[in-house]
């Protein structure tokens, strides 16, 4: 349990590191906040909006203040969407992206794995053509381009689905095929060299030298060795599907957070921004954790590293 | 193999075509929305240009993004990886805990950022000393910041390898002749990585070239009227309507672009086969 809570602890350092590089680097690009709306607005104006968000103060008391908000765990107020802070945009979007984010990672593996499975074990035979199909449709087509067409067939030509927006299952259904298509596409093709590569390894001539059928030794011996790959994946796929995609939820208009990742960035809204990669960096680290201690579990060898 | 004759083939059609194919990228002519015909091998688009002319000037962009990218990616991870690895202690470990930093960083921010930020200084600096380069600047910018996001992962596997190499008898040998870092690094070290850095090179190749499709899409990619693939499939996904099917602007592109990522796919497959094959 050591190194978990060794591991544990590095998280907080880490984080405050990201975010403030991300403070930092924001402040640093080009323009402001209120850059774009300063045409109509006289320069009274301007200042009293920046004095309002301590704008106008030095940068290292602008970063105390940031610190002291993140110990309150207070991401502070938005300066594109007055009247709300960082916190309340993101208790709203949160749950629409990872409620998406998670039926989308549920499509990519519940399809990934048994397509790169089958795909495997009849290694050039018609399921492995198939799995290559959904393969290479599922990495070569972006998302910009799926995304549309699926609203093309089955939303307006079809009508089977809604065309966009946010509230019934139903309305889930698109957008979860069009996000976990490309990450199914990418897990089956892990799962599919895992698992060739692993039928080829010694202890499984030994397992089936012993007599064991066909079945017992796939599902006992070479499935659990194929995923660790796949296992590794996993840590930076739920941090990024969880926090949104920025296309999808432009092309579905979804009240997602994903938006904000783009939106906060051309609208300079600092503390959006901070935000957002902070809850990205918590996220990734603790994935990526829960990742490491999955691989022990899966492969035992690792344990004793 | 087939893939090396598919590469080949795509980057000639790119590096030739715009002179055979007699037409203009980025100049309009014709009538617009032609479907494919004997005049318009692919049909041209809303402005009446030639999509084949398009497409074979936006292959050329985004095979130059993608490679120069990943070796800007293969360059800086390869040096950071055997560095860290080689220096090991403190050095390794602050190194490494850069990347870990970088790397919780989402990289859409990032990428955003550098373009945002260079650019405006970049331009500034050319304009006063290399003034004909300026229109390239989007182009040498997303190189530049595709491939700083990319070395990430690269920067790791070699540090791997570097750790387990670092021990190896022939290193220590030569250490005990009284080889210095740079030495042993370059003749001893480099060498037995290259096979597993040309893989990922080449896995990282496809992996950029969608990357700038995506940052096309954001509108922070190839800037109009140039093109890239990821451009002119963005031009094609917005022509989709119910009412006037105009598969021909998506299809094109689409279908270069899935070729062309293939190609790198199982170029980067077989090479890994073959490089494992000989460790083996």
């Amino acid at each position: 349990m050591r190194p978990v809570l060794q591991r544990l602890l590095a998280i907080p350092p880490l984080v405050l590191a990201v975010a403030t590089l991300a403070f930092f680097l924001m402040r640093a690009a080009p323009g402001g906040p209120f850059d774009r709306e300063r045409a109509p607005a006289s320069p009274e104006i301007e200042a009293a909006l920046k004095a309002r968000y301590h704008l106008d103060e030095p940068l290292w008391k602008q970063y105390g203040r940031f610190l002291a908000g993140l110990a309150r765990a207070d991401l502070g107020p938005s300066f594109k969407y007055r009247h709300h802070t960082v916190n309340d945009v993101l208790a709203q979007t949160l749950p629409v992206s990872m409620t998406l984010g998670a039926l989308a990672f549920g499509v990519s593996i519940g399809l990934g794995i048994p397509v790169g499975f089958v795909a495997a074990v009849r290694r050039h035979g018609w399921p492995d053509w198939i799995a290559s199909a959904l393969v290479v449709v599922g990495v070569c087509i972006p998302t910009f381009v799926l995304a549309p067409l699926l609203v093309l067939a089955f939303g307006l030509k079809l009508r089977w689905f809604p065309v966009a927006l946010w509230g019934s299952p139903a309305h889930a259904v698109l957008p979860t095929v069009a996000l976990g298509l490309y990450f199914a596409a990418r897990v089956s093709r892990l799962v599919r060299e895992g698992v060739a590569e692993t039928l080829r390894a010694p202890f499984i001539r030994t397992a089936r030298a012993k007599g064991a059928g066909e079945a017992a030794v796939i599902l006992r011996h070479a499935l659990r060795p194929a995923l660790l790959p796949v296992a590794s994946y996993c840590g930076p796929l739920l941090a990024d599907l969880l926090t949104g995609s920025f296309i999808i939820e432009k092309v579905f208009e979804l009240p997602g957070t994903g938006a904000f990742f783009v939106n906060s960035f051309f609208g300079r809204d600092y503390p959006m921004m901070v935000g957002l990669v902070i809850l990205y960096s918590v996220l990734l680290l603790l994935f990526n954790l829960a990742t490491d201690l999955a691989y022990r579990w899966i492969d035992p060898r690792v344990r004793h590293v | 193999m087939a893939s090396l004759f598919v590469l080949a083939f795509l980057v000639l059609a790119a590096v030739v075509g715009p002179w055979i194919s007699g037409q203009q990228a980025n100049a309009g002519e014709g009538e617009p929305f032609v479907p494919p015909g004997s005049g318009h091998w692919f049909g041209t688009d809303i402005h009446g240009r030639d999509l084949l002319a398009r497409i074979l000037a936006g292959t050329r962009i985004s095979l130059l993004v993608g490679v120069v990218g990943a070796g800007v990616a293969v360059a800086i991870g390869v040096a950071w990886g055997m560095v860290a690895g080689y220096a090991g202690g403190k050095i390794d470990g602050a190194m490494m805990r850069f990347v870990d930093i970088l790397y919780a960083l989402p990289n859409i921010i990032f990428v955003m950022l550098a373009i945002t930020m260079l650019e405006e200084h970049v331009l500034r600096w050319l304009g006063a000393h290399a003034a004909w380069l300026a229109t390239g600047v989007r182009a040498l910018m997303l190189f530049a910041c595709l491939g700083a996001v990319s070395w990430l992962n690269m920067a790791r596997v070699v540090r791997g390898q570097v750790l387990v190499l670092k021990e190896s008898e022939f290193v220590v040998a030569s250490r005990a002749l009284g080889a210095g870092p740079v030495h042993i690094l370059r003749r001893h070290v480099l060498p037995n990585i290259l096979g597993i850095v040309i893989v990922y090179a080449a896995l990282t190749v496809p992996a950029v070239i969608l990357y700038e499709s995506f940052l096309s899409f954001l509108g922070l990619g190839i800037r109009p009227p140039d093109a890239s693939l990821g451009t002119l499939i963005e031009d094609g996904a917005r022509q989709l309507n119910p009412l006037r099917v105009r598969w021909w602007l998506l299809l094109g592109p689409a279908g270069v672009l899935a070729v062309a990522l293939l190609a790198f796919q199982w170029l980067g497959d077989g090479l890994r086969d073959a490089f494992e094959g000989r460790t083996e």
